[in-house]
């Protein structure tokens, strides 16, 4: 009973990864759009603040050393849920959404700063093409730290074990997702603009 | 029997090869590399195509790091890896189409 129920559970696991792995391209795609998107309007200021006057390089930078650590916890949460081992992968979830909620922190922060230097939604197409990218991505981990909530909680419940599906997997997928993008972001949108 | 192990299957046991240890390493590169991202900004004269070229290429080490190692794609079997780098290779053309239409391909970096 229990082969034939491994048996019949591998291939609709197996689609719920390539489903996942699908939608993580057609994200890509959509990224894609949005950097091109503010890299036309870059140099459209209309008289507002540009990227050189507002940047402030080391404090993106460790931002972005944040979201890249909360890489390593989300992986280690993954590879203790491979083990079968609870509770380092509470550890490790609660860990990866606090480092996210930190880099919202600072992204809050960062925006904020750049609304008080004149930098609106509507300043400018460069502040509308940066709001959006920075904005759409700081909603994506958002959405991730929700995730990872549900996560800690569902685990606490029922506990989230392999043989529960690969939800684990699936949340680790979308938040290297997130972490792949903004490297991206911080290259060319903040490093190449200053 | 070896060849009726699920593809899903043969990736996660590929995948329990990494250690905790291997992936502290590879978060440690990656946080050197971010590192010198940022250095090679400030060195002055390093500017113009070489720190583009620098910055696109060590964003590029990066992006792979993560995606091959902490996504596990290296481990994964062919479709995931095709659907995954037809996207990325979908964002790219789309790039490079939207801005070869505005004509500022080349104005970009």
């Amino acid at each position: 009973m229990a082969a034939e129920v491994a048996h019949t559970t591998t291939p609709e696991l197996d689609i719920r990864k390539t489903a996942m792995w699908a939608f993580l391209a057609s994200e890509l795609m959509f990224f894609g759009a949005l950097i091109s998107t503010f890299l036309l309007y870059r140099g459209r200021t209309s008289g507002g603040p540009d990227a050189k006057e507002l940047f402030d390089i080391p404090f993106t930078s460790v931002s972005s050393f944040v979201l890249l650590m909360s890489s390593l916890t989300m992986v280690l949460a993954h590879n203790a849920w491979e083990r079968n081992d609870q509770r380092q992968m509470r550890l490790w979830l609660l860990s990866t959404a606090g480092l996210g909620l930190v880099f919202l922190g600072g992204q809050f922060f960062e925006f904020s700063t750049f609304v008080h230097e004149g930098l609106k939604l509507d300043t400018s197409p460069f502040g509308s093409s940066f709001y959006m990218l920075t904005g759409f991505h700081g909603a994506h981990v958002a959405v991730g730290v929700l995730m990872l909530s549900a996560m800690v909680m569902i685990s606490y419940r029922v506990g989230l074990t392999k043989s529960r599906g690969m939800n684990v997997e699936l949340v680790a997928l979308y938040w290297h997702f997130v972490d792949i993008i903004w490297i991206v972001i911080f290259t060319v949108v903040y490093l190449l603009q200053v | 029997m070896a060849a009726e192990t699920p593809a899903s299957q043969e990736a996660e046991e590929h995948a329990d090869h990494l250690s905790p240890a291997n992936y502290w390493a590879i978060a440690l590169f990656l946080g050197i590399v971010t590192a010198v991202e940022v250095a090679i900004t400030y060195i002055p004269g390093y500017d113009g195509a070489l720190l583009v070229i620098s910055l696109l290429v060590l964003g590029i080490v990066k992006f792979l790091t993560v995606v091959a190692f902490f996504m596990h794609l290296k481990y994964e079997p062919f479709t995931m890896n095709f659907m995954f780098y037809f996207g990325l290779l979908g964002a790219l053309a789309l790039f490079i189409a939207m801005l070869l239409s505005f004509r500022a391909l080349l104005d970009t970096f």
